[in-house]
């Protein structure tokens, strides 16, 4: 809405942060669970005395540091870098809602990564219990980093009472933190699980492999115990628009016709599910027939669970960046009545500034549809406007635009998916023009065909 | 009015706490973010060259130098990843409304700065374990140091990632030509005049620092290694020397691009401006004059002091930097004109974390330097 929108061909915006997102959550969840990882192996190898275990450990915590404070940090920039070019609206909110808490979670990044440097360079050079005691420090002061970051993550889904108050404590504590923190920390330890099942079974000595594959697939047991109960938590915190959403894709599953969530939901369930049941069956109860390779496989498994998931949480705050605030094309709920009475060129200073260089209505259509759609939709890619239109003509268009423009529900099947149209009649027009125009190939392939309209996507 | 018009708004939403505060995070977390990034970019073709040099002999003071560069390099890079976190918080909070848009304009480009930063931040730690750790050969220095040049090429894209992307911010009337050529962040800030001397000037600095790193490694053996120590110090001080007298052209190069008005700031017309320049000013003839003597005899105090004044002159220097920044933006954005709402309690919570966390850096460094020494400091260890 206040900024210039960066196009991304095919792929989208969107894609590019979920992109990003996704590998950076894999490997800084592992930073937190790989972390107690650490601190709980590297006690049983202190009590037990255990020179092999000792041994592991440090070559375990080589390949832990080289992850988290390489691809873990650089695309943890890499989020805040994306997200401030597809959402600055959204990013520019959170940073001047969350400034502090942003600036405590710098700290614990401090804290955190001098004690990860430390840990891993005083291997053999220092006392064994003062070492435990900094693996020890590392595994609470990552936790910390998730107590913070959860906060804000959390807050986009359900602000709370922050809508109200716009204080800084009602955000961060909101109501999916705590369910929120409980996933994520089972989640955590079950990735832990799978990176050190990687390392596990690189270990030459078969007996002490089993014992160390076997250790490992235990991590992924809370998850498996207690996943399904913080779960259900978070379900009763999130907002009942988003709980119809997917329930109305489960009741209309039979017939194929599930929306994107639900489907998102059954893939994160069925991926979960089959890697708990193969570390149950495999590396559990049969350690001594685990491999590298199939330790690989759990690992990929691990990185589509977790994208699907993220994809899923993703989904649930749609249509908004800030649930009930800010929606996904950065316009604020709040001017959503006034930009569309007064005309969104006339409010939205990019769209306006471009829409100016242009005579032709379709051109300014072009304008309203690219800072108004493209922050989720692409032309020929990702959500493509060209297959979403099928051979619809212009009045269809607009008649379908006009139904976006509506906030009632009941009148807008899209509302729960989608921002509201905000634009005034002669911009609907233009914008019903432009759409026209991209979709014109395939109304004249409809024609030639005989007059039938192509299939269309919802 | 156009170029008003382009500039979008603040959130609707109070700043946290007072735009001085926030101005003061901005330039110390930048300073703090500079010195690890000049380590780096100048540490890096630095130690290619004396990788070069002592290719021949791994007990060369060259080759054990360049080593010793190499090896604290991750480190380094970690801690200007940490420390960019401050000023990119702070730019994005006062000055977001400019540098959210010549990011989106360069967008891709800019996206694509941290996957060049990912390889040569591994490329870095491939040197450590595979190129050093095998045995010695001519090989060995030659393949470290066209490694450290393929860093040093990295960082230079880096760094000039930023300089067009921090002036494009201060030109808004730039924007929409290059938005209506290219939506797609395919654009750069190829045509400013203050970018070429700018780039220099930034380059040139890190020379300096990593001659100064190289000196404080020096400090660090010289107790331990006289002859190397002196060396350390000889060498770390000539670079300096050299690179910060090119400064000097540079400097007055750079002064002369920017405009007129902003340009007279510097010399009387803004009372404020032209006092920290001066001091800026007297920091280097100190920093020159120290590293002169340390650079002939290798002694430890001169270059202290030179040390000292250069770090004064960095952060003096960073402060100059900022005012000519609020020179640009000044017409288009006011952050001053921002509610204010300070969250005290959360504010009081980060001071004290501030503190625990410097404790906590002290005891954790006196850790590792026990680990390290051994006999020297068992008290520590044991306290």
């Amino acid at each position: 809405m206040n900024y210039p929108l960066w196009v991304v061909p095919y792929l989208g915006g969107t894609w590019v942060v979920g992109i990003i997102s996704i590998i950076h959550v894999y490997i800084s969840h592992f930073a937190v669970g790989g972390g107690i990882f650490l601190a709980l192996a590297e006690e049983l190898a202190y009590k037990r005395n255990d020179d092999r275990m000792y041994a592991f450990l440090k070559q375990h915590s080589r390949f832990f540091l080289l992850l988290t404070t390489v691809a873990g940090a650089v695309t943890g920039v890499g989020i805040w870098f994306s997200i401030s070019l597809v959402n600055p609206d959204g990013i520019h909110s959170l940073i001047q809602s969350f400034t502090l808490a942003w600036a405590e979670e710098y700290l614990f990044f401090v804290a955190e990564l001098a004690t990860a440097f430390a840990y891993y360079y005083t291997w053999d050079r220092l006392p064994r219990e003062k070492h435990l005691l900094l693996a020890r420090f590392y595994a609470v002061l990552s936790v910390f980093t998730l107590v913070i970051i959860n906060g804000i993550l959390t807050f986009m889904l359900t602000p709370g009472k922050w809508l109200t108050t716009h204080n800084w404590m009602d955000g961060v504590f909101n109501p999916t933190y705590f369910p929120s923190l409980c996933i994520r920390l089972l989640i955590m330890l079950a990735i832990a699980g799978m990176y050190a099942l990687i390392t596990s079974s690189m270990i030459k000595e078969s007996k002490f492999r089993t014992v160390m594959v076997r250790y490992a697939a235990k991590w992924l047991l809370p998850i498996f115990m207690l996943g399904p109960l913080a779960t259900i938590w978070f379900l009763t915190q999130v907002p009942q628009a988003s709980i119809d959403t997917i329930f109305t894709g489960i009741q209309s599953s039979g017939v194929g016709n599930f929306s994107v969530l639900t489907r998102a939901l059954y893939l994160s369930l069925v991926l979960s599910g089959t890697i708990l049941l193969f570390a149950f069956f495999g590396p559990y109860l049969n350690p001594k027939a685990f491999t590298f390779r199939i330790a690989v496989l759990f690992l990929i498994c691990g990185l589509a669970a977790t994208a699907s998931t993220e994809w899923m949480r993703e989904m649930l705050r749609k249509p908004y960046v800030v649930y009930n605030y800010l929606y996904s094309n950065g316009l604020h709920k709040a001017d959503l009545e006034s930009v569309t009475r007064n005309g969104y060129l006339k409010q939205s200073k990019w769209a306006g500034a471009i829409a100016k260089e242009c005579t032709a209505e379709s051109d300014q259509g072009e304008a309203i549809f690219r800072f108004q759609c493209m922050s989720c939709h692409t032309l020929d890619g990702y959500r493509s406007m060209r297959r979403l239109l099928g051979s619809r003509d212009e009045d269809a268009i607009a008649n379908f635009l006009n139904i976006l423009r509506s906030t009632d529900p009941k009148k807008n099947n899209y509302s729960g998916i989608m921002p509201p149209l905000a634009a005034n009649d002669a911009e609907l027009r233009c914008l019903a023009k432009y759409l026209a125009g991209v979709n014109a190939e395939q109304r004249k392939l409809s024609e030639q065909l005989g007059g039938l309209p192509l299939k269309t996507t919802n | 009015m156009e170029t008003l018009n382009l500039v979008p708004a603040y959130p609707p939403l109070p700043f946290p706490m007072p735009v001085w505060l926030m101005q003061t995070l901005l330039i110390l977390g930048f300073y703090l973010h500079a010195l690890p990034m000049n380590v780096i970019w100048g540490g890096s073709i630095v130690s290619a060259v004396l990788f070069f040099l002592g290719r021949g002999n791994a007990n060369s003071f060259s080759f054990r130098s360049a080593k010793a560069l190499a090896i604290s390099l991750p480190l380094f890079i970690s801690f200007a990843i940490t420390q960019g976190i401050v000023p990119l918080l702070f730019l994005q909070l006062l000055y977001g409304p400019a540098f959210y848009v010549s990011s989106i304009l360069m967008a891709t480009f800019w996206l694509g700065l941290l996957g060049i930063l990912l390889v040569s931040y591994y490329v870095a730690y491939y040197i450590i374990y595979r190129v050093l750790k095998g045995e010695f050969g001519r090989n060995t220095a030659v393949k470290a140091s066209c490694l450290m040049i393929s860093i040093f090429v990295a960082f230079a894209l880096i760094a000039s990632l930023f300089s067009n992307n921090l002036t494009l911010m201060q030109t808004p009337e730039k924007w929409l030509p290059l938005y209506s050529s290219s939506p797609h962040g395919m654009n750069l800030n190829g045509n400013e005049p203050q970018l070429v001397p700018r780039y220099l000037h930034f380059f040139v600095a890190s020379i300096a620092v990593a001659g100064m790193t190289l000196g404080c490694f020096g400090l660090y053996l010289k107790k331990r290694n006289e002859d190397f120590s002196k060396w350390l110090l000889k060498t770390g001080s000539r670079i300096f020397l050299v690179a910060t007298v090119l400064q000097i052209p540079i400097g007055l190069w750079f002064l002369k691009t920017i405009p007129a008005q902003f340009a007279s700031a510097f010399m009387g017309a803004d009372t404020l401006v032209t006092i920290t320049f001066a001091v800026s000013m007297s920091l280097m003839l100190l920093a020159i004059v120290c590293t002169s003597i340390s650079s002939g005899s290798g002694g430890s105090k001169a270059f202290v002091a030179g040390l000292v004044a250069n770090a004064l002159l960095i952060l003096a220097m960073i402060v100059n930097r900022h005012q000519l920044r609020l020179m640009y933006l000044n017409p288009h954005i006011k952050p001053d004109l921002v509610a204010v709402n300070t969250q005290w309690d959360l504010l009081a919570i980060f001071l004290v974390s501030t503190v625990a966390l410097i404790f906590y850096l002290v005891w954790l460094c006196r850790l590792v330097w026990s680990a390290y020494h051994p006999a020297s400091t068992q008290n520590v260890a044991s306290s």
